[in-house]
């Protein structure tokens, strides 16, 4: 669960994190990626005081539990858009990633339908196997990213960093905003909670992950500048890519870039078979279904088209910008509101779950 | 569109008439092979009263004419005089046994004194026989006729009376079988020489031997409507979790087949996802492999005429492991067993990565090396796909020719092959020599799999990523590469997640990728769900002062099978995958 | 354990998951025709070297140094080359058109060196490198060089053990690189110093000289920097100091004494040996290496709080470091401790004056930032106010600043004889 909420939060979005936030933050952008963390933390802590309450329910049963049907369904279906909206964005992000420096002569559509593919495979097998791939991958990406630190020490001039302060408190603080909507996407684990054994557990299992998922976005900011300098990372199109470019093994394994987009590639597309799973099921949920299965395929048709919307790369950033700008606000905004709805039930005497809850957790 | 959602759903597919033939209606069926053996014999019918019908009956029971069916009429009593029938097959029952228990003992049965021969009756005179007189270990009185034959057919002998109710079948099974010889499949270079043969109760023997335990079971079960083979299902009771033990025994009931050649079938009824390329069940020529199997918890089933003996559940970990890393100090266990597993992925992937980066990443390559590799392939006619499906369809093609033929001459196949492929294919310019080097490697690394079907499995996989590879580069190379991580994390074994002991780091790194002291092995694997935990005290070398002081400072008494401080540690090391 | 019964009832849904499996890669390797960009490696033209330069009337001149990959071994070692050239509008254009002369498809990611003329450096090179770090394929650890001789004949010359001009570049850089004749001179380097106001690119010199007639066998062992030719060529590689940049235009040449000067300075001289001659009646020379060199710029305390006060500033260049003496050709055997100080001060003395004479060139004849002087003062300064008020202005202050070098070495080691074998008198 840390390990899937980590890579929720990371995946996609540190291939470009840099981009979005050293121009706003300076040299001290990485420090916003930690401050963007807190968001995660709440978010966390929110979830896991609902896991508490509703330990064996889905988001949107919890969400028609303390409000009513019609109002839990929406609530179901505004999460069902986040999700597809990060997935849309996630997958073409990286789809970009691979098109423009690999594949340049591939049709970006194909390179999208194997991806989506794999994601519909992956979310036919459900979250378990997921989770399971997810912590496997991740051992090997973390290698790999410590690798890559390892290797970037030669190259990197750690004195790029400073000043400390960055272009000052304020943008810094507008940084970590954007940040947190990164930090934000935990919020899909509300989705998986129900799977968890540990339900006391789950505040600090969510908490952990992002926390972990922005200290790697730090890290990809950190390193980036200290090699590129803030102008030159602002400047690169995937500044996780250009820095993994830099770097190489002395003479014989320079051009290795390739090798880490693809063991990134892993990890994103875990991430993004959570959110598709998240999202199904949630919809499943919505439409009263009882198995989430007969909606993957429609569904994956779905994301694959709105993933192609954004035509350009221009439009894509476009997109991911807005994206990061409104999005920490619901993120936040969805558990507390579910909580608060829950108190404010409970308070009115209905809550006799929460009753017994509260006697289990003594 | 209806075919792709019975895929998603899993719907099994309708019956099909294969080639146009319609199928045989059932009372041609009948009439022609379905009821003659088993059909003919109704259970429970009761023995004929007189000897000649029995001889008749088993006559047209066994078709008369066998030459191994042997009918020998004997007198075994002589005041009043009592005529016998001994019913055996020959080959199958030894024939000293058959000498010794019957003739003999039989013919001087009237010089045991007190043996009233008025007090026999119809009733009674085969069990005084079986008391009395037959020198038999493993010796019964029965009374159907359906019975008899089936333990005459698996290497009893029976003894008609005249006149009696029950007959007497005692033990005298002594075929001719294969001797216990050194394991083919698994060698070591240090460990046990004993291999499993063909023979059960050899089977069970050496089993039992290495297990003294009384809660060692073994259950007898039959499988296989005309082969009737024997399957014995072992555990230890008290370790092995009973749901594991019903599991696997209730799919062995649901199996109704005809014949049951060896384990390999067995195997395939009773795993979860036949379909699958990965095996889900392990299987061992070693019955040192099978009782440390048993030990950790988990299932094991003897086949009748098979020396693979099966171990259930199975999981990725387990098929790159070899006895031997426990039988070698642990310096030497933990990096040959990473090795292993090095060379299962390079196995798996290097021909593809090497089509990829050939063909679509030329910039990852240094330069000199880019140069090579150009340079080697510019006489070479094929695109480096074809080259390498040349070479792999070849190097297939000598393994198996080499595994088929007779041992001498398939080392020979092996040398001629490998010249075939090494120089003449390269000096004549069909391959260049660095795909056979990408080759060479890839075969060796597969050998080094200890389980036969993984690698079977990697070998087969290999092909489909080499396409994608040649079709997207390394991202075709990744997206083939987390479909089978997928479908891993989704295998179960008899419900145990497949991938389960790589996804407790701290376990893993203590025993499924390294290995780690044998004296450190205080608990048993979890992925079986033992029912005893605990497997040997936390600190054994309390001789070492060292170790006395800290298993003082963990409050671990002398004698007390460490599971109090264990048990915490373990808790914090599983928090960090809460999902079952 | 309720997982064995869970589990079980599912595993019919899911039995069907390896048939998924087979038809994702069937289905996958089924469009195998579809693999546009796949190229054989063979049908690959790897550019080795690219050189940039000005042709008439503004247009670009590129050479195009291309591997002509051999495919017998005992060949391999004398990889032969093929260099062409062509003329456009810009590098991109001129590469284009080469493109179409081409049979092979010529491909930029085994570029390994980058040679620009004096004359296209001295116009900028800030439009050459745009079409390169956009391209992925180009490395970033490519060596970028200029060179004053044509490039023509740069790319002709041939190496005893590498034929391929481009390549021996390479090597040379390598160890040059490692020995401190040259600076760091690779393309991200470039990159990441031209868009920094306070640190100006350096790139390395590469000249052809006249290679001496091989009248021994122990030519070869003439160092590093000299690159033998055999027999066939009249000329050989080297790397002779390096140019300075202001801003993308080149501004001057700096010799090798004088690269070694910056590269202390600015902290990335691994080591550096050179000749001190010594005073006094004796004379002689001695030999010394230096190791171990920092070197840390210091300002006064109110630049960091007002950068108004920058303007005039006094710089001190701390330097600390480590002399290794490799020969004394000399009477002075500096036995003593006392000599041996007195030597090292005179070292140091020397090491001053050299960083003088290098700060005044580069304040006064370059004016261009190349000690790296901004950069300190970028990590010192809140970014705002070095975006706004210091980096427009800085290629001036920096023309004012007063830079003192402090320079102060000691002798760590003398190798494994403390004197001079020589005749008793």
């Amino acid at each position: 669960m840390v390990i899937l909420t980590a890579e929720t939060v990371f995946a996609t979005g540190f291939l470009g994190v840099a981009r979005q936030l050293v121009p706003v933050a300076g040299t001290a952008a990485w420090i916003s990626c930690f401050l963007g963390a807190a968001v995660g933390l709440l978010v966390a802590w929110l979830a896991g005081l609902l896991a508490q309450r509703f330990p064996d329910q889905n988001l949107v049963r919890m969400a028609e539990g303390i409000f009513t049907a019609p109002v839990g369904k929406g609530i179901g279906i505004t999460f069902t858009a986040y999700c597809t909206f990060i997935l849309a964005i996630g997958s073409r992000q990286f789809v970009l990633a691979i098109w423009i420096p690999f594949l340049q002569n591939t049709s970006p559509v194909l390179i999208s339908a194997v991806f989506f593919l794999l994601i519909v495979y992956a979310a036919y097998l459900g979250i378990e196997s997921i989770a399971r791939v997810s912590l496997l991958f991740f051992t090997v990406v973390a290698s790999s990213l410590v690798l890559l630190i390892w290797l970037a020490v030669p190259v990197s001039v750690p004195a790029r960093l400073l000043p400390l302060g960055g272009l000052g408190t304020v943008p810094v603080l507008k940084a970590s905003l954007l940040a947190s909507s990164y930090a934000g996407e935990c919020i899909v684990a509300l989705a998986f909670i129900r799977h968890l054994k540990d339900k006391r557990g789950a505040a600090r299992a969510i908490g952990t992950g992002a926390v972990i998922g922005m200290a790697v976005m730090a890290l990809a900011t950190g390193i980036g500048v200290m090699m590129l300098g803030t102008r030159g990372i602002s400047r690169a199109t995937f500044p996780a890519l250009e820095t993994a470019r830099m770097v190489g093994v002395g003479e014989f394994l320079e051009r290795a870039e390739i090798l880490f987009l693809a063991l990134w590639f892993s990890v994103a597309l875990l991430k993004l078979a959570a959110v598709f799973y998240a999202s199904v099921t949630s919809a499943a949920d919505v439409l009263n279904l009882r198995d989430y299965r007969p909606l993957i395929i429609p569904y994956a048709i779905l994301a694959t088209v709105l993933s192609q919307i954004p035509r350009t790369d221009v439009e894509t950033f476009a997109s991911v910008r807005w994206f990061l700008t409104y999005t920490p606000w619901y993120a936040a905004a969805l558990p507390a509101l579910l909580l608060l709805g829950a108190m404010a039930g409970g308070l009115r005497g209905g809550g006799d779950r929460s009753g017994t809850d509260r006697r289990e957790a003594r | 569109m209806r075919l792709l959602r019975r895929l998603v759903r899993g719907e099994p597919r309708r019956p099909r008439m294969i080639l146009g033939r319609p199928p045989l209606p059932l009372e041609e069926v009948a009439d022609g092979i379905g009821t003659a053996g088993s059909g003919a014999l109704p259970p429970d019918s009761p023995i004929p009263d007189t000897l000649d019908r029995v001889e008749q009956r088993l006559g047209d029971l066994l078709g008369g004419g066998s030459p191994d069916v042997i009918l020998r009429r004997l007198v075994i009593w002589t005041n009043p005089e009592i005529d016998g029938l001994l019913f055996y097959i020959e080959g199958l029952a030894s024939r000293d046994v058959v000498n010794l228990v019957a003739l003999r003992s039989v013919m001087l049965a009237e010089r045991v004194p007190r043996m009233d021969a008025a007090a026999l009756s119809r009733d009674n005179i085969a069990s005084t026989f079986m008391t009395h007189l037959v020198p038999s270990g493993q010796i019964s009185v029965l009374s159907c006729m359906d019975r008899i034959v089936e333990q005459v057919l698996t290497g009893e002998a029976a003894l008609f009376i005249e006149g009696a109710r029950q007959c007497v079948v005692f033990e005298a099974k002594g075929w001719e079988h294969r001797g216990i010889e050194e394991p083919h499949t698994e060698k070591v270079v240090r460990g046990p020489r004993e291999g499993f043969s063909e023979l059960l109760r050899a089977n069970t023997a050496l089993v039992r031997r290495r297990l003294r335990t009384p809660d060692l079971r073994m259950d007898s079960m039959k499988v296989g409507r005309r082969s009737r083979t024997d399957i014995v299902l072992a555990y230890i009771d008290g370790l092995a979790n009973p749901r594991l033990v019903a599991t696997v025994r209730e799919r062995i009931d649901h199996i109704d087949t005809d014949i049951l050649p060896d384990s390999g079938f067995i195997e395939e009824f009773i795993e979860d996802y036949p379909y699958s390329p990965f095996p889900q069940i392990q299987y061992t020529e070693r019955p040192d492999r099978f009782c440390a199997g048993l030990s950790e918890g988990l299932v094991g089933i003897i086949v009748d005429g098979s020396p693979m003996a099966l171990l259930a559940p199975g999981n990725l970990a387990s098929f790159f492991q070899s006895p031997e890393d426990y039988y070698e100090r642990f310096p030497y266990g933990g990096p040959l067993r990473a090795l292993r597993y090095a060379a299962g992925v390079t196995a798996l992937i290097f021909p593809a990565l090497y089509v990829a980066v050939s063909l679509f990443h030329q910039e990852m390559l240094p330069t000199k090396l880019a140069l090579a590799i150009a340079g080697s392939h510019m006489p070479v006619p094929f695109p480096a796909l074809v080259e390498a499906l040349l070479m792999e369809v070849a190097l297939e093609l000598i393994r198996e020719s080499s595994i088929r033929l007779p041992d001498p001459v398939g080392q020979t196949m092996g040398f001629v092959g490998a010249l075939l492929l090494g120089d003449a294919a390269v000096s004549a310019g069909l391959v260049s020599p660095i795909m056979v080097i990408v080759v060479a490697v890839t075969g060796l690394a597969s050998f080094t799999i200890p389980h036969y079907p993984t690698g079977l499995a990697i070998r087969l996989l290999r092909f489909p990523l080499l396409f994608l590879s040649a079709w997207l580069g390394l991202f075709g190379l990744m997206a083939g590469l987390m479909a089978i991580a997928l479908h891993l994390g989704a295998l179960t074994s008899f419900g145990v997640p497949y991938l389960e002991p790589l996804m407790k780091p701290r376990s893993a790194l203590r025993d499924v990728i390294w290995r780690s002291p044998v004296f450190t092995f205080s608990k048993r694997p979890e992925y079986a769900e033992p029912l005893d935990q605990a497997r040997q005290k936390k600190f054994i070398r309390t001789w070492d002062p060292g170790v006395a002081k800290m298993a003082r400072e963990a409050g671990d008494a002398p004698d007390q099978t460490g599971s109090g401080a264990l048990g915490r540690s373990e808790d914090k090391g599983g928090s960090g995958d809460e999902k079952g | 354990m309720e997982r064995i019964d869970g589990k079980r009832a599912d595993a019919r849904g899911r039995a069907t998951s390896a048939v998924v499996l087979l038809v994702l890669l069937l289905l996958a390797s089924v469009s195998i025709c579809g693999c546009t960009d796949a190229r054989e490696i063979e049908s690959v033209g790897f550019i080795l070297g690219l050189g940039i330069d000005i042709a008439d009337g503004g247009r670009v001149r590129i050479w195009v140094q291309t591997a002509v990959p051999s495919s017998k071994p005992e060949e391999a070692e004398r990889q032969p080359a093929w260099t062409t050239s062509s003329e456009g509008e810009s590098v991109w254009d001129a590469m284009r058109k080469l493109n179409s002369r081409s049979a092979k498809a010529l491909f930029r990611g085994h570029i390994r060196v980058l040679v620009f003329s004096e004359k296209y450096a001295r116009g900028g090179i800030a439009r050459a490198l745009d079409v390169l770090a956009r391209d992925g394929d180009f490395r970033y650890k490519s060596w970028v060089v200029v060179t004053s001789d044509p490039i023509e004949r740069l790319f002709a010359v041939q190496a005893e053990h590498e034929t391929v001009a481009s390549l021996h570049v390479n090597d040379i850089m390598l160890s040059a690189t490692r020995s401190s004749t040259a600076p760091l001179s690779r393309f991200m380097d470039l990159i990441t110093s031209l868009e920094q106001p306070g640190d100006q690119p350096l790139l390395a010199r590469v000249s052809l000289v006249k290679s001496e007639p091989a009248s021994g066998e122990s030519e070869a062992g003439q160092g590093a920097n000299a690159g033998q030719d055999g027999a066939s060529g009249q000329e050989c590689v080297e790397i002779s100091g390096s140019a300075a940049f202001h801003d993308d235009k080149m501004v001057g040449w700096l010799d090798p004494e004088q690269t070694a000067a910056v590269l202390m300075m600015r902290n990335r001289l691994r080591d550096y040996s050179f000749t001190h001659r010594m005073p006094g009646r004796e004379g002689g020379t001695v030999g010394v290496s230096l190791s171990g060199v920092r070197a840390a710029i210091e300002f006064p305390a109110q630049a960091s709080t007002d950068p108004d006060a920058l303007r005039g500033a006094e710089v001190r260049i701390r330097v600390r470091g480590g002399v290794d003496i490799r020969e004394v050709n000399s009477g002075q055997q500096a036995m003593n401790r006392q000599s041996l100080d007195e030597l090292a001060s005179r070292l140091s003395r020397q090491i001053e004056e050299n960083l003088a004479q290098l700060i005044h060139t580069a304040q006064h004849v370059l004016g261009s930032d190349i000690i790296g002087i901004g950069e300190t003062v970028r990590r010192r300064v809140p970014s705002r106010v070095w975006d706004r008020e210091v980096s427009p202005t800085w290629h001036d202050t920096f023309k004012t600043l007063k830079i003192v070098p402090d320079v102060s070495v000691e002798v760590v080691k003398r190798g494994m004889t403390t004197s001079s074998p020589v005749p008793e008198r």
